[in-house]
């Protein structure tokens, strides 16, 4: 659930809340924070794949949130805004760590082999039976392998798409393009993790 | 691939991401029943949607989240407060630019031209005072005499400096010591 309460935002549930918060009401502010936060730290998460990290910059996004809510015209929805907020950190935040390993993502192994199935943040569901498990495994740790090759914008767009459950319209207002672009990385991005997985030898 | 079967697969991907209303969904699955390459293309997009893992996000307690919103609202009161401090100014506030520009090249002229840091000889200093105030009698009286024509002399040749050095006014001091014990 990306937006509170029933798939709507916090702000249209409660119409007093941004202007509350635009005069510095903090209790106001702690109320958006609550509805937001999980989505925040998921979507944060996913993307630099570090707890600690993903908690600094989802409170860096609240902070700049708080202290720009007066340059928010309402052009857009408010969560877009916010997430456009939390999503440009995260990749500054990634540009700045190029070099450095991420900490608990893709593990590779001295093959250069993903070890994602001992990782419990991919590991497959446990309600599959053993053999499910390992074919999925594979599959899922080509896939990710895959996913590394894809281009920035084809990553950020089928990850806020596919796992973060966002809609394309609202991935348009995040990164600030039109529909059809997020399509064309979208469609682009399978195209080439299809093509990846054929290249590897997986069928699918 | 004809622009059917191209369409049909992006919205076919649209349909299985919850992007197209239920009449797109029957429009799109209609193209199914008549496409065999299709069909086959459909499998590989569903299979590969349903087999990219999901990340799995760290579960937050309650605990955590109160930690998270504590930490917040105390980076948020800090950065609150660093804004309201006032910025130090390098300069007196108002002064306008051309004022403080001027202040700045003036003392640079100064410095440079003035040298306050630089040493004054004291044995100058004690030579000239030691004659000047205190001539004990009309032969030191004389002796003044004589040496503002020797000063007045040296300036006119550019030689200020061979009085200024202390050697020098060591030597002239000792003589006049001299003198007086005469």
């Amino acid at each position: 659930m990306i937006k509170g309460e029933k798939g709507i935002p916090i702000e249209e549930l409660n119409p007093d809340l941004l202007p509350r918060v635009r005069k510095g009401d903090r209790a106001a502010f702690d109320e958006l924070v609550m509805a937001y936060r999980k989505q925040a730290f998921s979507v944060a998460y996913r993307m630099v794949k570090n707890q600690s990290d993903a908690e600094d910059l989802s409170q860096e996004a609240f902070i700049k949130a708080y202290q720009n809510i007066g340059r928010f015209e309402g052009n857009s929805s408010f969560y877009t805004w916010f997430y456009r907020i939390l999503i440009n950190l995260c990749l500054d935040f990634l540009r700045k760590n190029k070099r450095r390993p991420e900490k608990t993502s893709i593990d590779w192994d001295e093959n250069g082999d993903c070890a994602a199935e001992s990782n419990p943040a991919f590991a497959a569901p446990a309600s599959m039976n053993p053999d499910e498990q390992v074919i999925r495994g594979e599959a899922g740790n080509e896939i990710l392998k895959a996913m590394e090759k894809l281009s920035p914008q084809q990553k950020l767009v089928f990850q806020l798409k596919h796992m973060d459950g966002f809609k394309i319209g609202e991935i348009a207002e995040i990164t600030g393009q039109s529909e059809g672009t997020v399509k064309t990385h979208l469609f682009r991005a399978m195209e080439r993790l299809k093509s990846s997985l054929t290249e590897r030898g997986v069928t699918l | 691939m004809n622009k059917k079967c191209r369409q049909f697969q992006e919205n076919y991907t649209l349909m299985l991401l919850s992007e197209l209303s239920e009449d797109e969904s029957a429009k799109t699955l209609e193209h199914l029943r008549t496409c065999e390459s299709c069909k086959k293309e459909a499998g590989k997009i569903s299979a590969l949607l349903e087999l990219v893992p999901a990340i799995e996000v760290p579960e937050l307690d309650e605990e955590d989240w109160k930690i998270y919103q504590n930490r917040l609202n105390t980076k948020l009161s800090e950065r609150l407060a660093a804004e309201k401090k006032p910025s130090r100014k390098p300069f007196q506030p108002g002064l306008p630019l051309w004022a403080t520009s001027a202040a700045i090249a003036a003392t640079a002229v100064f410095l440079i031209l003035l040298k306050p840091w630089a040493p004054v000889s004291p044995k100058t200093l004690n030579f000239t005072q030691i004659i000047r105030q205190q001539p004990k009698n009309q032969e030191e009286a004389e002796m003044l005499a004589y040496l503002d024509v020797a000063l007045s002399l040296a300036e006119e040749t550019q030689a200020k400096s061979a009085l200024t050095n202390p050697v020098i006014a060591q030597e002239l001091s000792s003589a006049l010591a001299q003198e007086r014990e005469l």
